[in-house]
């Protein structure tokens, strides 16, 4: 065996290696950078961090027809946020997502009981002092995007603006 | 020196052929990453969750922003008749079926870019649309021309996609998305 063949070898592997990190790094990036710039969407869309956009339109080649998204950006390093869902006795769905795109928590009906309300914080971050009346939802990223989805359709069902005033998504001030 | 100057040179074109692999992998086009086939139809059980590779959450991200988890959605890709050729748009297809024990779903034709099909009918077929027979099953026909009962366009040039969701499937179903009774797609005629 040549006397080089070993450093070649762990040359070689250092090379594929440094290829493979790349590529994942690269994805992972792509990944991010997709949901960062959603988030500026919606929160340009809404009106502004921790503020619930309603007629959302997100970025979606693959886009339902069935439904209409209501959504909100929300950062926790300021604080809890409150969330409410839809008192509808059709199917709807809440559900927060983090930066990568993972669904960190979903409630959904047809169950009003899933509407909540609920306070959402971060792990790592002051928890509230009272939480009383709330389901508490931990999460594990302070950024992200909530998105409300309601059938669009209302033929048969309370207007849509009706359902969409019950839903919530704000920084969380408790009562003095 | 030299040596170690070509090393590294050699060392920065496999990071730079890692990020150019990367890209070229997210704009290859094609349908939605799936990794399961269930009687003819795909279907990724990880999507937005962690489990998911970055490539296929990254594309998911591309092309079905904020797609639900498999636990609360499944979403069923269909790219061939059960006759094993691709899916065409303005050919006539017959699907049959019964509704999922499931909150909602619907069925929806997309062109070969994922985009909806424009349509004088309904854009998809769902519990509030769909005219079941009295056996409580369905058959929906996907053709260039509107056809009574229940129909879906497929007025499209290239290749098209149905994709049938399931949103609160059962927990059976979350499961084993297998034990979901599929509609079957049959071509039932010619082409526009």
């Amino acid at each position: 065996m040549p006397e080089r063949f070993w450093p070649s070898m762990v040359f070689l592997a250092v090379l594929l290696i440094a290829a493979y990190i790349s590529y994942q790094a690269t994805l992972f990036y792509t990944l991010t950078d997709i949901w960062v710039q959603e988030e500026q969407t919606i929160s340009m869309q809404a009106g502004g961090i921790g503020v619930l956009g309603r007629n959302i339109t997100l970025r979606a080649t693959l886009a339902d027809p069935d439904f209409n998204d209501s959504a909100c950006v929300f950062d926790l390093a300021t604080g809890p946020y409150l969330l409410k869902g839809a008192d509808e006795s059709e199917y709807w769905s809440m559900t927060v997502f983090n930066r990568r795109g993972e669904a960190m928590f979903i409630a959904s009906g047809p169950d009003a009981a899933a509407a909540g309300p609920y306070l959402l914080y971060a792990d790592d971050y002051p928890t509230p002092s009272q939480s009383g009346g709330f389901k508490v939802v931990e999460v594990p990223t302070p950024r992200g995007i909530v998105v409300f989805r309601l059938l669009a359709d209302r033929t048969n069902r309370k207007p849509l603006s009706d359902v969409q005033d019950e839903l919530r998504c704000e920084p969380y001030r408790p009562a003095s | 020196m030299g040596r170690f100057l070509v090393g590294l040179a050699v060392l920065v074109l496999a990071i730079i052929g890692g990020i150019s692999a990367a890209l070229f992998s997210l704009n290859l086009g094609g349908p939605l990453p799936t990794d399961k086939d269930v009687a003819g139809w795909s279907i990724s059980e990880a999507v937005a969750t962690a489990s998911g590779s970055a490539r296929s959450r990254a594309l998911w991200a591309q092309s079905a922003f904020a797609a639900g988890p498999p636990s609360h959605v499944l979403y069923f890709f269909r790219t061939m008749a059960e006759n094993g050729h691709t899916l065409e748009g303005g050919c006539r297809y017959r699907l049959t079926g019964v509704p999922p024990d499931a909150a909602w779903w619907s069925l929806t034709v997309y062109d070969d870019k994922l985009a909806l099909i424009a349509s004088t009918g309904d854009r998809s077929i769902n519990p509030d649309t769909v005219r079941l027979e009295d056996d409580g099953s369905f058959t929906v026909y996907v053709s260039a021309v509107p056809e009574p009962g229940n129909w879906l366009s497929d007025r499209s040039a290239g290749e098209v996609s149905i994709v049938f969701r399931v949103f609160e499937p059962s927990h059976e179903l979350v499961k084993t998305p297998s034990k979901l009774m599929l509609p079957r797609v049959v071509q039932s005629g010619g082409c526009a």
